[in-house]
């Protein structure tokens, strides 16, 4: 009698407990529940951006461009990670997909992450953070990071160790890395970066020292050297050293309701130079850029919230004597509006003075419409 | 040569003056080990893009990004977990 009284009293407590129950605590909970196992995100992650342009260059047929790059995450346990982005793209006429990084991360400690694949250049500060078309503030990229230029790689293919110390206030990054390396072209004199089969046993080794003495404050100093010339030939010695020097701040100045960014970025190329005809100058290149950009999102005016007002400088010079020989000056002004967060409008007007080989001088102007998204 | 001997010089005189403006901000700031997972968002984040909100991405989605970001960004793995768990909280 005893059990059947217990168990009806249990019953009717379950009831009462489930009738009072808050509706909205039920649905947090269920949220909660349907998270957890929702397929795809527990472990698994697609993010990315899309970026359309319109250019119209002075001199040629204005164009559109339109890349999707999709970013796959793949967290296996609370040490063992994959990242990798694919970049897909309708540019100069052609449709291209290439890997723009794919790499296995192993999270050693707190202050330690060992990465293998390809990995974005860890010198490169504008690559490796900046580079997103919604992160980038100008709609294209700064001279010497443009492929054409050939001063500093996107890219390595090897292993890398990287991690941060905490110092009080302060940080210290790190990150080293060897990989394939550059590889000299006995024609021009120059190096390409997009080394997938190396051309020697030499394997390039760099890394980047960062300092952050005060939020939103870095500086940092990176460093490149390989041996770039085929093996067995008499350029098999001839080296290659990229010296790299980067800047980031980031304010907000309350009298001018708003914040101000300043990134800069400035980098030495040298090549050896054998004597061997016709790589007898001194092969040395320099660029660099240097960009502010302010938008002001404590205005009362939500339209000027979502304005952001950019200008860049960036330069290209290469050595006098080189068959590619030329000294880029440029000059852009853009204006972006943000949508969201992540999404933006950009127009920007850039104007280029080139010294030319030859010894003439040449302007080029062009206008960029940009719409880019990221998610 | 003398243009760039210019725009070194040029440019380490602007690097001088933030490093300065920095220096001189360093007394007040706190331990990284003592700052709010909000803190280091504001901080991390912010420097390179615009603040994403919490509600962009659901707290399993975080945990994911949250790895990536540190390897991008050189986070420590303390400071990558205030920050996951602070965006959850704000989820």
């Amino acid at each position: 009698m005893k059990r059947i009284r217990f168990i009806l009293f249990s019953a009717l407590a379950i009831l009462i407990g489930s009738a009072t129950q808050n509706p909205a605590q039920e649905s947090t909970d269920l949220q909660s529940q349907i998270q957890k196992f929702q397929a795809g995100t527990h472990q698994f992650m697609l993010a990315g951006y899309a970026v359309t342009s319109f250019i119209k260059e002075e001199g040629n047929p204005s164009q559109f461009e339109s890349a999707f790059m999709p970013i796959f995450l793949f967290k296996a346990t609370d040490k063992v990670f994959f990242e990798g982005e694919l970049e897909i793209e309708i540019e100069d006429g052609a449709q291209e997909m290439n890997l723009e990084y794919g790499q296995i991360l192993y999270l050693f400690s707190d202050y330690l992450i060992f990465g293998a694949g390809k990995f974005l250049n860890p010198t490169n500060y504008f690559i490796e953070r900046l580079h997103p078309a919604w992160i980038n503030k100008m709609p294209d990229k700064p001279l010497m990071v443009h492929p054409g230029t050939r001063m500093l790689a996107s890219q390595h293919l090897g292993f890398q160790l990287r991690g941060a110390v905490p110092i009080k206030g302060s940080k210290i990054e790190y990150s080293f890395f060897v990989g394939m390396g550059p590889v000299l072209d006995p024609a021009t004199g120059e190096v390409t970066f997009t080394n997938y089969g190396d051309n020697n046993d030499n394997k390039s080794i760099g890394g980047r020292i960062g300092f952050i003495p005060i939020p939103k404050f870095e500086i940092g100093y990176g460093f490149e050297v390989a041996k770039v010339g085929d093996a067995n030939t008499n350029l098999e010695s001839v080296k290659a050293i990229n010296n790299v020097v980067d800047f980031s701040y980031a304010k907000e100045i309350k009298g001018l309701k708003g914040g101000v960014d300043l990134k800069a970025q400035l980098v030495w190329l040298n090549i050896d130079n054998p004597n061997i005809a016709p790589l007898i100058y001194s092969n040395d290149s320099f660029g660099g850029y240097a960009q502010i950009s302010f938008r002001p999102y404590n205005s009362p005016s939500e339209f000027f919230q979502n304005l952001e007002f950019v200008y860049r400088y960036d330069w290209s010079d290469k050595p006098n004597k080189a068959p590619s020989n030329e000294y880029i000056k440029r000059s852009g002004f853009g204006i972006n509006y943000w949508l969201t967060s992540s999404s933006l409008f950009k127009f920007a007007y850039e104007t280029s003075n080139i010294d030319l080989p030859n010894g003439s001088t040449t302007n080029e102007h062009r206008f960029i419409g940009q719409v880019a998204f990221g998610f | 040569m003398k243009l760039k001997r210019k725009y070194i010089t040029g440019f380490l005189l602007v690097l001088g003056f933030f490093v300065v403006v920095a220096i001189s901000g360093c007394a007040s700031t706190t331990d990284i080990a003592d700052r709010s997972g909000a803190e280091l968002w504001g901080n991390n984040c912010a420097s390179c893009h615009n603040i994403r909100p919490p509600q962009t991405l659901t707290d399993a989605q975080w945990e994911v990004a949250g790895i990536h970001m540190r390897t991008r960004a050189n986070l420590t793995g303390v400071e990558t977990n205030k920050i996951i768990e602070f965006l959850k909280t704000a989820n």
